[in-house]
């Protein structure tokens, strides 16, 4: 969904979000960073969910995850991801030609990985069910 | 003969003094429940018991969710409100099944859930002659 895309990244491109990112409002992706993207950034993608079709309603059910990765420690990686838990949890999201119906965050996560370097990069972040109704 | 799914065709209307309320952009499903009272005609060395069909009844019920500001909708689903509910699983098209009820309001009853869409049920009973006895035909 685009518009939902267009609608996350509006909400995430805040300066309480991009001031903690390697380059403001570039850091902020979709599915995955650009190449050699540097740390720290935020990544969003739909996790699941669709159309409910429970009344004649279109109603989208669905989970986003978005989290934030540092190579400078996990805390890092947490003060980002409590920037977007401000920015998002229980807000209504601005997406066009829907309405939002419910924005909350459900399930915490975290994890660190090693890139190819060898280099730890820790990530947080956190999975937000949104209802949407088609307006 | 086909299948087919009531979602997309259903026309739901609930006929009342303050108007018509057409319920079915909000429905999430209809029941339609017919019924009948037996007398017991068991006698002698019957060994299994008789009935002869007497009387119908019959109610229905339907679950919607709660429109934002619905207070036309909630004035016309209050209990002891007098209508005609009007059943047309598969649209208004000629021939297809059309459920005639005219009925008294239970009630609907609201369920507001702190994570989920909000609802009502309201279910529909019956008053034979008083009102008009239901008649379940075509268009």
């Amino acid at each position: 969904m685009n518009v939902l895309d267009a609608g996350i990244y509006s909400r995430l491109n805040t300066a309480a979000i991009t001031n903690l990112l390697a380059a403001g409002s570039l850091s902020l992706f979709h599915l995955q960073a650009a190449e050699n993207a540097a740390y720290d950034y935020c990544v969003w993608n739909i996790q699941g969910g669709g159309d409910i079709n429970e009344s004649p309603h279109r109603v989208k059910n669905l989970v986003v995850f978005i989290r934030a990765y540092s190579a400078s420690g996990a805390a890092q990686a947490g003060s980002i991801d409590a920037q977007i838990d401000t920015a998002l949890h229980l807000l209504p999201l601005t997406v066009s030609g829907w309405s939002d119906l419910w924005l909350a965050r459900e399930t915490d996560l975290e994890l660190v990985q090693n890139d190819p370097s060898g280099r730890q990069v820790w990530m947080a972040g956190g999975m937000y069910r949104l209802l949407l109704e088609k307006t | 003969m086909a299948e087919f799914v009531s979602g997309p065709t259903l026309v739901l209307s609930w006929i009342h003094s303050g108007g018509t309320t057409s319920l079915a952009g909000d429905t999430r499903s209809v029941q339609w429940n017919p019924s009948t009272a037996y007398a017991e005609t068991t006698a002698g060395s019957d060994t299994q018991v008789g009935r002869l069909p007497t009387i119908k009844d019959a109610t229905a019920s339907i679950e919607c969710v709660n429109p934002a500001g619905g207070t036309a909708l909630y004035a016309a689903l209050d209990s002891q409100k007098a209508g005609t509910l009007i059943i047309q699983p598969e649209g208004t098209a000629t021939n297809k099944r059309k459920i005639t009820f005219p009925c008294y309001s239970d009630g609907a009853q609201y369920a507001h859930p702190y994570a989920d869409t909000a609802t009502l049920t309201c279910s529909f009973t019956g008053a034979g002659n008083v009102l008009n006895n239901y008649t379940d035909g075509v268009n």
